[in-house]
């Protein structure tokens, strides 16, 4: 077999534990898709008890979609790593005939195919209980950003998932931080342009949640609040995309080459 | 009881260390708050981009501060067994212990209510100074009562989690977060019940942490609810007071019989997570 088949079929194999296990144990759909949709809920109705615009109640849905997507690159790329670690998966990754970098992008594959059901629920309840509306002419425009807007965030992970096992046991506490912070930093419930220019401006460079989460809105439901034109926020995107990929690269190498000459790879609860 | 307090001690020290990670009060207090405050900053600008309507911010800003402690005290425990049963491989040697487990996650507990005293401390502190958002009438001892019954049955209702998470393969922290998120959403934290839809508000009579959260506001001379309001305080406290009863009892059954039946099944080593 030729080392692109062995990559493709171990991007496969990655990939297809994310999709399959997931969806595998029932209570998990209860428990990983149902019930944090319902947390989504919540929002909106804080938006209804200020008898805000519905548009807001909107921003709340794509927020809550995000979400989604944002846990699932913390817990599901980020981290992962560092369980694979514990559990003695890393070294044996390590010592396969492929490249790193395969199990990275199935990891990332499998996850954004995991995790769109959950977010598809969310959108759900978003249109079929709260009624929400979004422009259709620019749905087309807002789906191609949303997946540039994958592409960019599960790089940013596949980079993470580096460096968080260099963290070691504070991985964890990293991934915990980083859930409510990164909402209020990326906008996840209100206009990006209200965390005032340098916050937003230091977020939309760092977060690609910010930025598509920014676009998508103008392009689904008009470009009132939005904070930079879409064509801006769309290239910045695609060069953040390019740029962490290229990053996981380079940061997995530096991360095999520093945990061998430190005989860490084996190591568990460090 | 010197065995169990013993258990509680030995549960206190372990959790405060695991998630303090071994490190001194300056590395690990900024992480211990960073999440309370983010939070309550997005329903801050939330109410900001709305307008900031009269009667809403000092409510929400209040009962989502009180509501940290919810989350924390419903997963807590869950999270405790999972990871000593499945990552630590601790939980068999627990159970197998003179004391047993439930003073090992009583003090498992304790810490994490402690480390959700302090976000709520920064956010009531944050509120009143940073925020002026002020507390009218605060009566000292309808509020120390309040919390406690709120505290009592938060907390027993996190015993009865941890008791399912035993069945639950995996992820059981999982159950613990998405039941938070769902208390979240019934218990009127952030917004009045009455934007409910009717057919759901029997739900939110029915959680503990509304009457927790209706009573503490109204003990600090807050109103939220109209729905509750022709409810006299006392009635709210007494009633409050039922459910801390209910959820202790309720805890003790569910946790007797998942135990007893995760031995049956083998579950008490079981090593599942990945």
């Amino acid at each position: 077999m030729t080392a692109l088949g062995r990559n493709l079929r171990a991007i496969r194999a990655r990939a297809w534990i994310r999709v399959v296990a997931a969806n595998r144990e029932l209570s998990w759909l209860l428990f990983d898709t149902l019930l944090p949709a319902l947390a989504t809920a919540g929002y909106i109705f804080v938006y209804r008890a200020l008898g805000a615009p519905a548009a807001y109640e909107a921003y709340v849905v794509l927020g809550g979609v995000m979400t989604a997507f944002w846990m699932n690159v913390l817990w599901g790329m980020a981290a992962q790593f560092f369980w694979e670690k514990d559990m003695g998966n890393l070294d044996i990754y390590m010592m396969a005939p492929i490249s790193r970098m395969s199990i990275l992008l199935g990891m990332a594959v499998g996850g954004m195919l995991g995790t769109a059901m959950r977010s598809t629920v969310i959108l759900a309840l978003g249109l079929v209980v709260f009624r929400i509306r979004f422009e259709v002419s620019g749905l087309a425009a807002a789906a191609g950003i949303f997946l540039l807007s994958l592409t960019a965030l599960y790089g940013l992970g596949m980079m993470l998932s580096s460096l968080f096992l260099l963290f070691g046991r504070g991985a964890q506490r990293w991934a915990t931080v980083a859930q409510e912070p990164v909402y209020l930093v990326s906008g996840f419930y209100f206009p990006l342009r209200d965390l005032g220019f340098p916050l937003a401006a230091a977020s939309a460079s760092l977060l690609p949640l910010a930025l598509g989460l920014d676009a998508i809105r103008q392009t689904a439901l008009g470009p009132g609040t939005g904070f930079l034109p879409v064509h801006v926020e769309t290239a910045a995107l695609a060069a953040l995309a390019a740029l962490f990929l290229l990053c996981a690269r380079r940061t997995l190498q530096a991360m095999e080459s520093r945990a061998k000459r430190e005989g860490s790879l084996t190591l568990k609860w460090e | 009881m010197k065995r169990f307090a013993a258990s509680v001690r030995t549960g206190f020290a372990l959790t405060w260390k695991k998630e303090t990670n071994w490190g001194s009060p300056a590395s690990w207090i900024p992480w211990m708050l960073i999440r309370p405050v983010a939070g309550a900053m997005i329903l801050w600008l939330m109410a900001g981009a709305a307008g900031n309507p009269a009667g809403f911010l000092a409510p929400a800003w209040f009962g989502n501060a009180a509501f940290q402690f919810v989350p924390i005290a419903l997963g807590g425990m869950a999270m405790t067994v999972i990871e000593d049963r499945e990552r630590y491989q601790m939980f068999k040697y627990i159970a197998l212990s003179p004391s047993g487990v439930v003073p090992y996650l009583a003090g498992s507990a304790l810490a994490r209510s402690v480390f959700s005293a302090l976000g709520v401390t920064v956010l009531v502190a944050t509120g009143l100074f940073a925020l002026n958002l002020e507390l009218p009438q605060v009566r000292p001892l309808a509020l120390a009562l309040s919390g406690i019954l709120g505290l009592v049955a938060v907390t027993s209702l996190g015993l009865a989690i941890a008791g399912i998470a035993l069945h639950v393969a995996r992820h059981g922290d999982l159950m613990a977060e998405s039941i938070g998120g769902v208390f979240f959403l019934l218990s009127g934290a952030v917004f009045p019940i009455d934007l409910l839809p009717v057919w759901v508000r029997p739900l939110a009579f029915a959680s503990p942490v509304t009457w927790w959260l209706e009573s503490l506001r109204r003990s600090v001379g807050l109103s939220f609810n109209r729905v509750l309001s022709p409810v006299p305080d006392a009635a709210i406290l007494g009633i409050l007071a039922g459910f801390a009863v209910l959820c202790v009892v309720l805890a003790g059954v569910v946790w007797s019989l998942s135990l007893r039946r995760a031995r049956w099944r083998g579950l008490l080593d079981t090593t599942t997570a990945g």
